[in-house]
């Protein structure tokens, strides 16, 4: 028990070591960046200088492999503190509720699995981690961190401001009854308003009303079957989703399809996030992992995912 | 000035007419899609009856209900009426009913393991009745409102579209005829 306690706390105190790493790590890009600003004002107010000569080319050219090796050093403590955060605290939490199969902060749900739902634009940018595979009451499932979004360059040089499509948590639940439609539920504040495209392809659904008037409000769903959709969604169920639209921040997408359930939660954050600027405080952080838990758990209890009365494998 | 009279016209027209077309289509769309939730009633019931007829052949081993007799009357056939299959749902009602009551009387057959297997799948085929019910009566309130709503009953009168009938199960009997998965 006493080399529990030792190994735990060794184990901190490494953590919050490398924590410290990161947090300077950063400090030191922005510090960086604030002198490189600063002596760049400085010498391009000497007309000579740049009149006469490239020398801001030359000046971005010296300095690109430095700054390029402080991304890759940042980006290295990050995932070496990230890894041992994981290893020693969101796991051991995370194996309370679950039977853990994979668990890495390095991938996440291929970019593939997503775009077949045909839920919503991938984008030309797909960055997922915190890649959580195991199954909950039974119910097999898989969540990890999405970021969707298009990058598109004006010039070389300069980038136009990204457009997400979505930032937020997408998970896969083993769904409780065999079914043979595919069916898109959007929650109707999923809408970005900074992009002029739209998100959802008509790719021949049809808009389905429910009897819910409040879930019609709240939701747009479309079906290439019509009935196995009213076969999905019974009433009780679309209560339920009201009921998890209700506790949930961020915009709602589901994807009914191949006996699968795919949850998108467009919250804007990622879970299982280390604190880098704060002090590594275990029962604030053990809070945050708990309420990211229940996203998961939520869905499981809620939907009643593990009744699986009507399969007949 | 006579011309662009003509214009506003000619295009006031040419929008009433587009409206028309579509308001029609889709009344004869929204229609369509009534038959076809109405013969997914027709696969559920059938499918209903079918496993009810198993479920029944199990059962009579065990002891005979009045109820049983039912099934005997019971015609499936294409083209019935709405009200004709609310008829038929109602005997199916009846008779699981009287299914699970002896079951309830014989723990043996309750706990066989073919019983139970054709209780779930019984279970599910409500569950597919149930849903094509309830994408039928969508449709039809639809249909319905389409038919009554201005402008577009003038469409509807003009085609001479009637109201559909909602397939009416009673609730309360549906109630009863919940499946217990206790062993």
């Amino acid at each position: 028990m006493a080399t529990d306690l030792e190994k735990l706390a060794h184990n901190l105190e490494k953590l919050e070591k490398l924590r410290k790493r990161t947090r300077n790590a950063y400090i030191s890009v922005v510090i960086y960046f604030i002198f490189l600003g600063f002596v760049f004002f400085l010498l391009s107010r000497n007309r000579y200088l740049f009149a006469y000569s490239h020398f801001q080319y030359l000046f971005f050219i010296l300095l690109g492999p430095f700054t390029a090796e402080m991304f890759i050093m940042c980006k290295r403590i990050r995932r070496e503190y990230k890894k041992l955060y994981n290893a020693v605290i969101v796991r051991s939490s995370l194996e309370q509720y679950f039977e853990i199969e994979s668990f890495n902060s390095d991938y996440g749900i291929p970019e593939h699995d997503i775009k077949a739902t045909g839920m919503i634009r991938t984008g030309n940018s797909f960055k997922a981690d915190d890649y959580l595979k195991g199954k909950y009451k039974d119910v097999a499932f898989m969540q990890s961190d999405v970021l969707m979004e298009d990058r598109t360059s004006i010039t070389p040089y300069i980038k136009s401001k990204p457009v997400t499509y979505f930032r937020g948590r997408w998970m896969i639940f083993e769904f409780n009854k065999r079914f043979k439609c595919n069916l898109k539920i959007y929650e109707n504040t999923f809408v970005l308003s900074n992009t002029k495209f739209s998100l959802f392809s008509s790719d021949g659904y049809q808009k389905v009303e429910f009897e819910n008037a409040e879930f019609n409000k709240h939701f747009n769903c479309y079906t290439d079957n019509q009935t196995e959709a009213f076969y999905l969604l019974t009433p009780h169920l679309i209560e339920s989703i009201e009921d998890i639209r209700k506790n949930t921040n961020g915009g709602l997408l589901m994807c009914f399809k191949n006996n699968l359930l795919h949850v998108g939660v467009n919250c804007g954050r990622w879970a299982f996030e280390p604190p880098i600027f704060s002090k590594i405080d275990i029962a604030e952080i053990q809070v945050a992992i708990r309420q990211d838990i229940n996203l998961i758990t939520k869905f499981v209890d809620v939907l009643s995912l593990d009744e699986n009365v009507y399969r007949i494998d | 000035m006579w011309k662009y009279v003509l214009l506003a016209v000619l295009i006031l027209l040419i929008a009433v007419i587009i409206w028309y077309i579509k308001t029609n289509n889709k009344i004869k769309s929204t229609k369509i899609k009534i038959d076809e939730s109405l013969s997914g009633i027709d696969v559920a019931l059938t499918k209903r009856f079918d496993m009810l007829t198993k479920l029944l052949d199990i059962t009579k081993a065990y002891a005979n209900h009045e109820k049983f007799t039912l099934i005997e009357t019971i015609k499936m056939r294409n083209g019935m009426t709405v009200s004709e299959r609310d008829e038929v749902n109602n005997k199916l009602d009846e008779i699981a009913k009287s299914i699970r009551v002896t079951a309830e009387a014989y723990p043996e057959l309750k706990s066989s393991e073919n019983f139970k297997q054709l209780q779930i799948t019984v279970a599910d085929v409500e569950e597919h009745l149930s849903a094509a019910r309830r994408a039928y009566n969508a449709n039809v309130s639809l249909y319905n409102q389409m038919l009554v709503r201005f402008p577009s009953s003038i469409v509807a009168n003009n085609i001479g579209a009637v109201k559909a009938d909602f397939f009416q199960a009673d609730e309360e009997k549906r109630d009863d005829v919940k499946m217990d998965f206790g062993s």
